[in-house]
């Protein structure tokens, strides 16, 4: 029942209709082979499918052989048929076909290639069937070629396409790092900036203490005022914002100046002061006048 | 001692010199007149000394080595 092995057919159930419906003449029995055989063409398209499967392996291991098949044969002594008592011999034997093969694989270090290989095509059948099948794998084969083809050319669109997505994603992720790294830069340059800052403030205060005595001084960092006092007018410096002239009951505001961005806000109080003390004319000629109004309590700042 | 402080980025320069003593006087004379005297306007400091009685400041265009305490301030502009 060598024949059963490779088929989808249950012997057993197989051998109970034989038995039942075949007739015991030859002729019969050659009918019944054909039947056979052709069952057993599934079974070669499901060879054919193995071997199709094997082919879009990158590693092909077909290892064809010669063989002799008996196959489940009749006799017709009698009226009485046995399938598992027939003993006529049709030899049937690996059949290969040797084709050229075009196998295109994608690989990680060699990415796609394509090669031409031996395509081994071998059945199980007898000579009868062989040419018929050799008509049939050719069509596969070709038809194998084609489909290989276009999996090599898809694998191909899809390695490229894989390629491409991996390095947007290393740009991105280089971008994303650079980002960062530019991010922490920036927060230790700006940290760094206010820390020199904050030393040139504390030094432009000792400055101003050389000058305003240190009472004035705690004064100052409460109100971040100065009052000064010019010839014509008085005037009260502000650490941040206008420089305020008091005249009559009313308040203008003047702005002049060192560049507060580069020195010390602190070095700003100090330069007016001497400028308003030593040479108001030229510092009224400087300031640019801003708006005015009336007040009635003077804010409180340091004097000298 | 004489004293001369000038303002910059990172707070003032603080120099200090005897009157007595030639060389150090020079050096502090230099510096203060690059600043004071300085070609391009748009950097010319303003020097101010500080006596140590009034504390009232007073402008001085030529340095003076007995002046109290020197102070040079960055260009004024009006805002």
């Amino acid at each position: 029942m060598a024949s059963f092995v490779h088929s989808n057919i249950n012997p057993g159930l197989f051998g109970k209709i034989f038995r039942l419906e075949c007739p015991v003449d030859r002729v019969s029995f050659f009918r019944e082979f054909d039947m056979m055989r052709d069952i057993y063409r599934v079974d070669l398209n499901r060879m054919f499918n193995n071997q199709k499967m094997k082919l879009e392996c990158p590693k092909m291991a077909i290892t064809p052989g010669v063989n002799s098949f008996r196959s489940t044969t009749s006799s017709t002594s009698n009226s009485t048929v046995h399938a598992d008592t027939m003993s006529q011999t049709v030899s049937a034997t690996w059949t290969t076909w040797v084709r050229d093969q075009y196998i295109y694989y994608y690989d990680v270090e060699t990415r796609y290639e394509q090669n031409r290989v031996h395509a081994v095509w071998s059945v199980w059948t007898d000579d009868a069937t062989r040419a018929l099948y050799e008509g049939v794998a050719d069509e596969i084969t070709d038809g194998l070629r084609v489909s290989t083809e276009q999996m090599g050319q898809a694998f191909e669109r899809v390695a490229a396409a894989g390629v491409s997505a991996g390095r947007a994603m290393q740009n991105l992720g280089d971008a994303v790092r650079r980002g960062q790294e530019h991010r922490i830069a920036e927060v230790d340059r700006i940290t760094k900036m206010a820390e020199k800052r904050n030393a040139a403030e504390a030094k432009a205060k000792d400055l101003l203490l050389d000058i305003i005595g240190k009472d004035e001084l705690v004064v100052y960092e409460e109100t971040g005022r100065v009052f000064v006092k010019g010839r014509k007018h008085d005037y009260i410096v502000q650490r941040e914002g206008f420089i305020q002239q008091i005249d009559k009951g009313k308040i203008q505001d003047l702005c002049a100046s060192i560049n507060k961005n580069k020195y010390p806000l602190t070095d700003n109080v100090v330069a007016m002061k001497l400028l308003i003390e030593s040479d108001e004319d030229q510092f009224l000629e400087i300031a640019n006048k801003q708006g005015s109004r009336k007040y009635d309590e003077l804010p409180k700042a340091a004097c000298m | 001692m004489g004293q001369m402080r000038i303002m910059g980025i990172e707070g003032d320069n603080k120099m200090t010199w005897d009157p007595e003593k030639l060389v150090e006087t020079k050096a502090v004379k230099k510096h203060f007149e690059n600043h004071v005297n300085n070609p391009d306007k748009k950097k010319r400091f303003m020097a101010f000394y500080v006596d140590k009685e009034g504390k009232q400041g007073k402008k001085m265009d030529v340095f003076d080595p007995k002046a109290g305490m020197i102070i040079l301030v960055p260009p004024i502009a009006g805002g």
